[in-house]
């Protein structure tokens, strides 16, 4: 379990914002080339005692920094690029600022899996837990890349129980909330529990689409861990819910085979009572059965509204979880597997490294290396290796950004004119 | 009024079914508009209904909407295919009216979210359901293939090679198609998948790479995606444009009774007035696009709000000022009816609103003494019905309207609804200033009928 912090301290906060927090970087990734991308930005801070600031925006990083240094925010949420600056909104009629673009995000928290998720409950987190976020970020990982198309995706840890997925591609920032809606229902397997139903009149196709085929490739790599970890059907309760899943014509041969488990349940622990439950499916040319059972299982529970909504704000990388005080940092999904979130360094730990190693290398690193003596080096790497493979990319479409720019601009011109 | 369209030889089968790209230009009798507003309204309405019961593009669905819409006015037109002949005449007066309709109400609709994603959401499932008609249709003509060719659109077709490689994935991906023979005998298109979601939402559709493959069925889900698209950016643009239209002008409504003619800049105390579609009336033209709006007249009013240019502070004239200066020329529609109508005009319109002899005696006696304001009061009094003593004293047309509505209304009623509700005001074809108020009853009565189709119109739950 993660060690709570008391209360993040003002003091602690600057010094963060102040000699670790990669300001630069973040300015860069939200600018895409483009000062007035970034300008036109919705930020959003949470400050000491819950005081919300909405619709702040910043002209340069030297505003930004010195925001932070001034307002030392607890948390920092991202929102749209709007047609015009957010901080300037009452110059401007009401219909003309409106929320341009932004990152397609996924949101995805661990309380959502409640029901197969049985190591812990709420707000509790244990590395068992987390392998449920592991199959996660495999699954969705492929789907935006090979079925969407997309290509920059930072995947960044929450802080406590959960993963943000910022979709950063050009396509992406410019979807259409309905598109958002499109996106993440074709991602959308497992409803959580309250969400609404899909829209009526297009039921679950009875083929299986290529995508949940691979969905189930990706978690069945991993589902016997899981099984074996969460003892997801150890009990009378969980075998009989494994077997409501059933379709009929499969149910009265399981039934039978159920009654000798129950009666000795130690000689079938979970992870045989699957392998017998999905040889049997399977056996029985119901492949489709195992895939769905594998789906509802671990399929990744998405958090839509957040995805939905072009003015929907999410917390920032790099902010300190206030409750956990750990930094939401980036990581490389190809390496989640060796992702531990209690490996992720807190503030109290990275401002202890910083005044070790400034006691020791004082003269010699410059402040605006600091991060390289802390183990937020690992994380910060990663986050310029992702921001510098975007700029590249921004630069090489270099045309169609001036010319997507210019329609930016015109629109926020637009705005005012009319 | 004439629309600029249709060209091409009657033997020609034309396509009825509409993007809705060009805006009708011309003049329109305003309750021809109104009608017209009303009736696309209903046909909305009607859609709405249909799809709340029914699974939307099921067979029960279609043949539910066909039914409830063939016997509304506007809707045995719409559900016409085009392959359907029909004297020439008449094909394009139907035409006139589906784009005339769709237009005005597209301009009534797209002040509030509510509204606009309403709008968006009724005329594409009639969209659908016209397209998948003629789609359908028993007919050598393929409306289909015209109609997306006419509005630019282009699918990239797969190639056989393409598809027998993809032949595992197509086959899994896409519903109703059974076997690789089968598969075969299919047109598949490539498209962005931001041009299919529908097929993608609800995963019928392959995807690799941000490409969706999508065969020659998905078509009716691809044109409804753009024609969505579409529709929405129009109405994105029409608000911006209209905001100063849709604020201000509530407070227009008097001086806008006052106008039978709106004239740009002419002078900023009579331009608009509250009816949104009320706005295409400048000049005469039939203005509806928002671009166009925009381009044409967006300046004008900005001007006149003090929003543009010198930013002067044009708010509204007073009583005082419109009866002191700035005296009404030939044509204008300006000014004060008391004060600048001849004496046999005024009595003629005193009688057209249904004062009594000895009130317009009262009256015209006061406005040839030079006591505008004070005919004006009488007048006030007269036509609500008030007892000489009561209190009243008239300084500024918008004052007129206020305390109007708040007579009419019962105090503290009018500001019940958050939504700006749609009034019409009925335009008389004299070009000269009209008595304050004697469209009272008249145009309030309009107000009722429209509030009420609105209020049952501006339902919850609009989906996204």
């Amino acid at each position: 379990p993660l060690t709570m912090c008391a209360e993040l301290l003002p003091e602690e906060l600057a010094t963060y914002y102040k000699r670790l927090y990669p300001t630069h970087l973040m300015v860069q990734w939200l600018s895409y080339r483009s000062p007035a991308y970034f300008a036109n930005r919705e930020f959003s801070m949470t400050l000491h005692d819950d005081i919300y600031l909405r619709f702040l925006s910043y002209n340069y990083e030297s505003e930004f920094r010195g925001a932070l240094l001034d307002r030392r925010p607890e948390k920092i949420d991202i929102g749209a690029v709007y047609s015009c600056r957010p901080r300037d909104r009452a110059t401007v009629s009401g219909g003309a600022f409106q929320a341009k673009e932004k990152e397609l995000v996924i949101d995805i928290d661990l309380t959502d899996y409640d029901g197969v998720r049985l190591c812990c409950s709420d707000a509790r987190v244990c590395s068992k837990c987390w392998l449920f976020m592991r199959i996660a970020v495999q699954v969705l990982d492929r789907a935006l890349r090979c079925d969407f198309g997309f290509r920059h995706l930072l995947w960044v840890y929450s802080g406590r129980r959960g993963i943000h997925c910022w979709i950063c591609d050009r396509t992406a920032r410019q979807l259409s909330a309905n598109a958002r809606t499109a996106v993440i229902e074709y991602l959308s397997l497992v409803r959580r529990p309250g969400d609404k139903q899909p829209q009526q009149g297009q039921q679950q196709p009875p083929k299986c689409h290529p995508s949940v085929a691979a969905a189930a490739d990706a978690i069945r790599r991993q589902f016997d861990d899981l099984v074996r970890q969460q003892d997801l059907f150890g009990t009378k309760d969980r075998t009989r819910a494994l077997l409501a899943q059933l379709p009929e014509d499969l149910r009265s041969v399981a039934d039978t085979a159920v009654a000798s488990w129950l009666a000795d349940p130690d000689a079938y622990p979970s992870l045989k009572r699957w392998k017998t439950i999905s040889k049997f499916a399977v056996s029985r040319g119901r492949q489709d059965v195992e895939q769905q059972l594998l789906i509802q299982y671990a399929y990744p529970r998405l958090d839509v509204g957040v995805s939905t909504g072009v003015n929907h704000l999410l917390k920032a990388p790099f902010c300190v979880h206030p409750k956990t005080g750990r930094i939401c940092v980036p990581f490389d999904p190809a390496a989640v597997d060796s992702f531990e979130p209690d490996s992720v360094p807190t503030l109290a730990q990275l401002l202890a490294e910083l005044s070790s190693a400034s006691a020791q290398q004082q003269q010699q690193k410059p402040h605006l290396m600091a991060y390289k003596s802390t183990s937020l080096k690992a994380s910060i790497e990663l986050f310029a290796k992702f921001v510098d493979s975007l700029r590249a990319d921004e630069a090489q479409a270099a045309d169609g950004a001036a010319a997507a720019g210019a329609a930016l601009r015109d629109a926020s011109n637009g705005g005012e004119i009319l | 009024m004439e629309i600029t369209e249709s060209k091409g030889s009657s033997a020609e089968p034309q396509v009825r079914l509409q993007f809705y790209r060009d805006p009708p230009s011309g003049s329109e009798q305003l309750d021809t508009v109104q009608n017209l507003c009303l009736a696309r309204l209903r046909l909305l309405k009607a859609v709405e209904e249909v799809g709340q019961d029914m699974i939307k593009g099921s067979k029960e669905y279609m043949e539910r909407l066909k039914m409830k819409l063939g016997k509304l006015d506007l809707g045995a037109s719409l559900l016409t295919t085009s392959g359907v002949h029909v004297d020439g005449l008449r094909f394009r007066e139907e035409i006139r009216r589906d784009v005339l309709s769709h237009f005005l109400l597209r301009l009534a609709m797209c002040r509030t979210e509510d509204q606009r994603r309403w709008f968006i959401t009724q005329e594409t499932d009639l969209f659908r359901l016209r397209f998948q008609l003629e789609q359908n249709a028993d007919s050598r003509f393929s409306a289909v293939a015209a109609f997306l060719s006419a509005n630019g659109i282009h699918f990239d077709s797969l190639s056989d090679a393409e598809r027998s490689d993809l032949a595992p994935e197509l086959l899994a991906a896409t519903p109703g198609i059974g076997s690789d023979a089968e598969l075969a005998t299919v047109a598949f298109y490539r498209a962005h998948f931001t041009e299919a979601l529908d097929l993608v939402r609800s995963r019928r559709v392959y995807l690799r790479d941000g490409f969706a493959y999508v065969p020659e069925t998905g078509v009716v889900s691809m044109a409804t995606t753009r024609f969505r698209a579409h529709l929405s950016h129009q109405l994105a643009v029409a608000c911006r444009a209209l905001p100063y239209l849709g604020e201000d002008a509530r407070l227009w409504c008097s001086a806008a009774r006052l106008t039978s003619w709106l004239r740009p800049a002419s002078r900023p105390a009579c331009s608009i007035c509250t009816l949104p579609c009320a706005a295409i009336i400048i000049s005469g033209t039939l203005a509806v696009d928002g671009d166009k709006f925009a381009k044409e007249y967006a300046y004008g009013i900005r001007y006149n709000y003090g929003k543009e240019g010198k930013r002067a502070d044009f708010s509204p004239y007073s009583c005082v000022r419109i009866i002191t200066t700035n005296q009404p020329g030939q044509g204008d529609s300006h000014g004060c009816p008391f004060r600048h109508c001849g004496a046999d005009l005024l009595a003629q319109r005193l009688q057209a609103a249904g004062i009594s002899q000895d009130q317009a005696q009262g009256i015209l006696t006061r406005a040839k003494d030079s006591q505008y304001q004070l005919a004006c009061r009488d007048y006030f009094r007269a036509v609500h019905k008030l007892s000489s003593d009561h209190e009243v004293s008239i300084n500024h047309p918008n004052q007129y309207y206020e305390e109007s509505r708040a007579l009419l209304l019962g105090n503290g009623q009018q500001q019940q609804s958050a939504r700006a509700p749609v009034r019409v005001t009925k335009v008389k074809a004299a070009p000269a200033a009209t008595a304050a108020g004697s469209q009272a009853a008249e145009s309030d009565w309009l107000d009722e009928t429209i509030d009420q189709e609105m209020s049952q119109v501006d339902l919850s739950a609009y989906e996204a």
